[in-house]
């Protein structure tokens, strides 16, 4: 350090000062601190679940269709389970719904979007007809396929959830993919000899993160619906789980009447969407290396 | 004694079927070890796509290698396996590009890009890595280098950004070093630091140095020798003071006409050459320059000049015998 300080003195340079760390930034946008703690709460109600719910969450415990009291902060639901412990259980199947099948289609749909992209010609032509192939399917319609191939299960949801968001990710990444490998930066790698892979690891992926992050974000929540639809179906979640978009299913019929048992399973698959939307907003500028000024 | 590269009748098209584009036509460059080739020509002359086949790193599709062979060292390049070619790329032929602003991972410091090339080559631990890299820097004239290897490629101006790509072109000492365009990013006074860094670095580290640009003044200044290329193909070629002083191609000619000397005695009127670069498809059958050519006659239009010796080590493709209004003695 010390031959470093005296070349900057000899250069006149003013004292260089660090850039702020990526954590750092992250913690200035109040929007993604917001996000992240929300998500974070969620993540310790899922952990914590049995010693925070004061009730069984499959158990009738009072009269159905209870309005919120001080018994049962949410109500109850149709058969007279405490609401409340039951939105408390079904965040364990969201976040789990949420985060595993996005981690099956990012896997893979960003694996086929590098290689198409960067190896373009007939690579490309394979990769990308088969994605479009996909992508002519509702992703609902691909989910029920997998469903039926599977059989309906909680976990099943998950791989048909992640298999039917694989196109997207895969288009998402060709298209940054096409547009960076042009950049000089990625034929200055080449130029000293990094082999293919190498290149597009640290060179192309790296800088294609960002779109895949807002992505993968966005898509929780939508994982987390398409289960609750599936669920809703009777493809997914099977009663008694106490499964968010199971439960809103249920109370539908008696919106009217009984407006807590939708209202309530619905607000927390909102809460964990937005949360997800937030960090994930936060994560892409904390991690853009031109705001590190 | 073999020369360190020699490149014959390369040929490099783009696309296929009518639409072919041959933008190197046909070239044969030949450098010495520690020699300086400057290779000038406008934009779509094909000088960058020569200088990237030296690496086979043309872009394919939609680009080829169509023909011709490239002797590196006695290496033959073009038939040599991928992992081969790799070793060579960064190590033994290294290049830098024109614009410094983009030619670095913004997402990476510029101390890990440079430890990237030492590793992959010389098989540095991290740590030999960064010691290496600091080096490097105070090589190339980055002040505080030490604590500028952990910065990220924004937090440099362009010439400084320039520097760091020199320093990863002479990470491994490399026989030749390409630089391709290498000032014309950046602002005037710049230029002729990083001109004058690479000079000092040739000398230092023995390289030999092809410098690829449009700007005239930029090779005269550098070049041991000087070819200057026009519509994929080498149309003159010669020791430098041959070329800017007594040029025998129409196209160098003109080409040195169009630029204000500083050496050109009482008022001269600045020429430009009338008229524009021909169209790249197809094939050549004549002079591409004649449309252009204030000296064309009838047989230029129906054959391909050749290059042939009009002075000692000093070739130019021209039928007729053109010289220059202006001689000067070399």
């Amino acid at each position: 350090m010390e031959t470093s300080r005296s070349a900057g003195l000899e250069a006149g340079a003013e004292p260089v000062r660090r850039a702020p760390s990526v954590l750092t930034r992250f913690l200035r946008s109040r929007s993604a601190v917001a996000g992240a703690i929300l998500l974070g709460a969620w993540i310790f109600v899922a952990i914590a679940a049995p010693l925070l719910a004061p009730y069984d969450p499959t158990e009738t415990v009072a009269l159905a269709r209870r309005p919120p009291t001080a018994a049962h902060w949410f109500g109850t639901d149709l058969l007279g389970r405490d609401l409340f412990s039951r939105v408390l259980f079904g965040s364990r199947i969201s976040l789990q719904l949420g985060l595993i099948s996005v981690a099956l289609g990012a896997l893979p749909g960003i694996a086929l979007g590098l290689v198409a992209g960067y190896y373009a010609g007939l690579i490309d032509t394979l990769v990308s007809r088969f994605v479009d192939a996909l992508l002519a399917f509702p992703s609902i319609l691909l989910a029920l396929v997998v469903i039926a191939a599977l059989g309906p299960s909680i976990q099943n949801v998950m791989i048909a959830v992640g298999v039917a968001s694989v196109p997207q990710y895969a288009r998402l990444v060709r298209g940054s993919v096409l547009a960076i490998k042009q950049l000089p930066y990625v034929e200055a790698a080449r130029v000293i000899g990094a082999p293919s892979l190498r290149v597009m690891w640290r060179h192309v992926l790296t800088n294609a993160y960002a779109p895949v992050l807002v992505l993968s974000t966005l898509q929780i929540g939508n994982a987390i619906l398409v289960g609750s639809g599936l669920s809703f179906l009777g493809l997914g979640a099977q009663p008694p789980i106490p499964e968010w978009g199971l439960m809103s299913a249920e109370g539908r019929e008696v919106l009217q009447r009984a407006w807590w048992i939708s209202t309530f399973p619905g607000l927390a698959i909102l809460s964990v969407v937005v949360a997800s939307n937030l960090l994930g907003d936060g994560m892409r500028s904390a991690f853009d290396p031109k705001m590190r000024m | 004694m073999t020369a360190l590269l020699e490149v014959e009748d390369l040929r490099v098209h783009f696309g296929s079927g009518d639409a072919i584009v041959r933008a190197v036509d046909g070239v044969s460059l030949r450098i010495e070890a520690g020699e300086t080739l400057g290779i000038v020509g406008e934009s779509g002359s094909g000088k960058s796509v020569t200088a990237l086949s030296l690496l086979r790193l043309v872009p394919t599709p939609p680009g080829r290698i169509a023909g011709g062979r490239i002797a590196f060292a006695g290496t033959d390049l073009l038939s040599l396996p991928i992992e081969r070619m790799r070793a060579i790329r960064g190590r033994e032929i290294a290049m830098i590009f024109q614009d410094p602003m983009t030619s670095l991972n913004p997402v990476l410091t510029v101390g890990r890009q440079i430890s990237e090339v030492l590793e992959l080559h010389l098989g540095l631990d991290s740590a030999a890595a960064r010691r290496r890299t600091i080096e490097l820097f105070e090589m190339v004239g980055i002040p505080a280098a030490a604590t500028r290897v952990g910065d990220y490629p924004h937090h440099f101006s362009g010439g400084m950004r320039q520097r760091v790509m020199i320093a990863m072109a002479i990470a491994c000492r490399p026989k030749l070093l390409v630089a391709d365009e290498p000032t014309t990013a950046l602002d005037v006074t710049i230029q002729a630091q990083i001109l004058d860094l690479i000079r000092s670095l040739q000398h230092e580290l023995g390289m030999a140095l092809i410098v690829i640009t449009h700007d005239l003044g930029v090779v005269a200044g550098m070049a041991d020798r000087v070819a200057v290329m026009y519509a994929g193909r080498v149309v003159e070629e010669g020791p430098s003071d041959r070329i800017f002083g007594a040029p025998r191609m129409p196209y160098t000619i003109g080409l040195l006409q169009s630029v204000p000397r500083a050496d050109a005695r009482g008022q001269r009127r600045l020429t430009p050459i009338a008229g524009a670069p021909p169209e790249p498809y197809g094939e050549t059958r004549s002079c591409r320059f004649a449309p252009r050519c204030t000296h064309a006659e009838a047989a230029c239009r129906g054959t391909v000049p050749v290059l042939r010796e009009v002075a000692a080590g000093h070739r130019a493709a021209c039928l007729r015998d053109i010289e220059a209004p202006w001689v000067r003695p070399s």
